[in-house]
């Protein structure tokens, strides 16, 4: 080759290499591919993000005991690569069976998004579907009624304390705004900080908002996120703002561990474990978190987050959690729906939530709360809770703004109005 | 340098450029000789594997895919127009050339310090060269979790800074985004600095020796020593490792997202992360596509304008 013709196809070789890494970027792990049936066993390819995986394989063991001859292959990976092998696996209809899906919408895999495309089979038949909350219905159907997912879980968000911990120091959790403050002075004081917050995480920067707004915003005016949609309604221009000063408040009141951006989620658990913070916002899947790392008879409650100062105005984000669909290309969609069906089941679903430390979504007689989860199965049974606000956005790019804008705060390079019409912006790219 | 020991140099010099040149005939015969069709098979396949692929994948930057829905429409250029619009592709444009211009430069020079270390005579040498070179065979993810557990608020660099009594440097390493940008560099630097060294460490090892003695007797330092004699040689290595690192430093995706994920904000976004997010957390495919072409465009054409400018060097590459 002479010199000019490499020098011609060295930098086009590299350009081409480039784009072609970024544009058929795929990633084997999550692997499986449409199951295979056929002779005496048949065999189910199962999808999901490491977060369930031990709720799924307990599941999954209790279904091929119960169904001889079937095999379950379930594929596991984190969350982000979950999005990204599931969506090219989609496209490239190599999607297994059955898949973890997202109730609602804002989500790269979300049912609103995954749906529409023509990827999901349609479960309006199953029995299940009759059972469903009122409450669970909008974030697993669409506006004609289709249900889309089979929602397993219900989950919230409040703060996980370390019980134990708080009983070393002589503190009760506050169940008011003032209480709240003063929790945060009170844990100073006694050399803990109130709360960790691991804000490097970039999805925990999200879990204050969450918590916050349901008291804040949607307690009072059900339908906000209706007048959003009708464009009635913006971010800046609601008790968003309200729930985002305090959200800084707590900041300033020095509720937090010091250097909460360079913290990550993984390290507030063991900060929690440890007793060094007394609490941590957070999803109920941080419970067993929680308990995993703490020495043996550490009690861990989930526990509401007050945002005013009138007890009987605190509610709670708790919304669909765990939810799966079906492949409409499944190799064996019989066996999928029986899977689905054995899962959605109250035996199925109270292994699942046991093991995942949640509610069930479709509640049952057979289940029993465990203790750390006692006041979220109040508030969900009592109606105070609402869906997780990114389950009714309109796209991805909103939740991933406010990422973005809630770590810009902590860092104080954004302020509150900025940072809210930024969300509006992202909100309105529809 | 002594006129006499400068033409033991020289005589010496001129002898391996002539042992050097001695058979081009029949190198370049040898060369010749080589069928270019031997190419066709690895051609085709990466004509089927990559280039056609690419080329698909490019052409969805005129849509507007979300990289899910089976539906997609024309829409010109319009991606590249939004991507001149969007401040944080322009910020993520920015903290990737901060990132590929600090890399090649630290990377390179302490790359070379070490190899001119282990290349010296010291009894440790060979232990020293897997030391240094052990990082960069470590993946880059696992290196980033490292170093996000060791630069962490309570981790062992704060803890080790405390100790030593320099509490007054303690920082939010990966919590403040000025400090989190330069934390990834010296992280890349700490995994690839050995990577640089062992390709400087062959460049010198085709030093000649009776050169190095010929400058030594004409009475030149270590210093004069290495720029006059080793360095020349060094241009090939040299170019080779500026190409890598410019390059690697351009397309740095792994250590990024997970010491950082382009964060606090958008604070240490490079132009990959911001592909990745918007392709496949954003269900924005097309306009990720659209940034991707951009930077396979940066980076042909910065690796070409190197590649060009240090050819022309004296004692570079061809």
């Amino acid at each position: 080759m002479n010199r000019s013709l490499r020098s011609t196809l060295v930098p086009g070789a590299l350009a081409l290499a480039l784009v072609g890494a970024t544009t058929a970027c795929s990633s084997d792990v999550a692997g499986g591919g449409a199951a295979g049936g056929g002779g005496d066993g048949q065999t189910l390819a199962v999808a999901a993000t490491t977060n369930e995986q031990a709720a799924m394989d307990a599941v999954i063991a209790d279904f091929e005991e119960a169904n001889p001859g079937v095999t379950v292959n379930a594929t596991y990976s984190a969350l982000d690569q979950y999005q990204t092998t599931t969506r090219t696996q989609l496209s490239s209809g190599t999607a297994p069976d059955v898949l973890f899906v997202w109730p609602g919408d804002g989500n790269p895999v979300a049912v609103d998004v995954v749906a529409p495309a023509g990827y999901l089979e349609d479960l309006s038949d199953e029995e299940w579907v009759a059972d469903l909350p009122d409450g669970i219905r909008p974030v697993v159907q669409d506006t004609e009624g289709a249900t889309w997912i089979a929602p397993i879980s219900f989950s919230g968000i409040g703060a996980v304390y370390n019980m134990t911990a708080l009983e070393e120091v002589g503190l009760t959790p506050p169940e008011t705004w003032s209480e709240l403050l003063q929790f945060c002075a009170d844990a100073q004081e006694q050399g803990r900080s109130a709360f960790a917050l691991g804000a490097q995480t970039n999805w925990v920067t999200q879990l204050i908002p969450f918590a916050l707004t349901p008291s804040l915003v949607y307690r009072d005016n059900p339908d906000f996120a209706e007048q959003m949609a009708a464009g009635e309604a913006s971010f800046a221009d609601s008790e968003w703002t309200t729930a985002m000063d305090k959200n800084l408040e707590m900041q300033e009141a020095g509720c937090f561990q010091s250097d909460p951006l360079g913290t990550s989620y993984e390290a507030t658990l063991t900060a929690v474990a440890q007793g060094d913070s007394l609490g941590v916002i957070q999803v109920n899947s941080a419970v067993p978190g929680v308990q995993g790392e703490a020495p043996e008879g550490t009690e861990v409650q989930l526990l509401p987050v007050p945002a005013t100062d009138d007890p009987s105005e605190t509610w709670m984000a708790g919304a669909a959690g765990s939810s799966y669909g079906i492949n409409v290309d499944a190799a064996n969609p019989d066996l999928a729906h029986q899977f689905l069906d054995y899962v959605m089941s109250p035996e199925g679903t109270n292994t699942y939530v046991t093991t995942n430390s949640a509610l069930p979504a479709i509640p049952n007689d057979d289940f029993q709360v465990e203790p750390s989860l006692e006041a979220l199965a109040q508030y969900q049974e009592e109606g105070r809770t609402y869906p997780f606000m990114d389950q009714q956005w309109p796209n991805a790019r909103v939740q991933q703004t406010l990422f973005s804008v809630a770590q810009q705060l902590l860092g104080g390079q954004t302020d509150v109005p900025s940072a809210l019409a930024a969300m509006d912006e992202a909100y309105a790219q529809g | 340098m002594s006129a006499a020991g400068g033409a033991a140099t020289q005589a010496a010099s001129g002898e391996r450029a002539a042992s050097a040149t001695a058979p081009p005939g029949r190198r370049r015969r040898r060369r010749s000789a080589v069928p270019w069709w031997f190419v066709v098979p690895a051609a085709v396949f990466y004509v089927f594997a990559v280039a056609w692929p690419s080329l698909q994948g490019a052409a969805l930057s005129l849509t507007d895919w979300d990289g899910l829905s089976q539906e997609r429409s024309f829409v010109g250029l319009a991606q590249f127009e939004r991507l001149i619009a969007d401040s944080a592709a322009t910020g993520a444009i920015w903290n990737t050339l901060f990132i590929a211009v600090g890399i090649t430069v630290l990377q390179n020079l302490v790359g070379l310090l070490l190899a001119l270390g282990v290349h010296s005579k010291i009894k440790s040498r060979n232990v020293l060269r897997v030391a240094l070179f052990a990082p960069a065979v470590i993946t880059p993810v696992a290196v980033g979790y490292l170093w996000q557990f060791l630069l962490a608020p309570q981790g062992a660099v704060n803890d080790l800074l405390g100790a030593l009594g320099l509490g007054f440097l303690q920082r939010s390493w990966l919590g403040d985004g000025d400090l989190a940008l330069v934390a990834i560099v010296v992280v890349i630097i700490w995994q690839f600095a050995g990577y640089s060294m062992v390709i400087f460490l062959a460049g010198l090892q085709g030093v000649p020796e009776e050169i190095l003695e010929a400058s030594h007797l004409d009475g030149a330092g270590a210093f004069r020593r290495f720029w006059s004699v080793v360095r020349p040689e060094l241009a090939p290595a040299l170019t080779i490792n500026l190409m890598l690192s410019v390059i690697g430093g351009l397309k740095l995706f792994d250590q990024v997202w997970v010491m950082t994920g382009g964060g606090p904000g958008n604070a240490t976004d490079t132009m990959s992360t911001l592909i990745y997010k918007n392709a496949f957390q954003f269900n924005d495919f097309a306009y990720g596509i659209a940034m991707a072409l951009v930077l396979t465009a940066f980076v042909a054409v910065l690796s070409s304008a190197q590649y060009l400018g240090l050819r022309r060097q004296p004692g570079g590459s061809s």
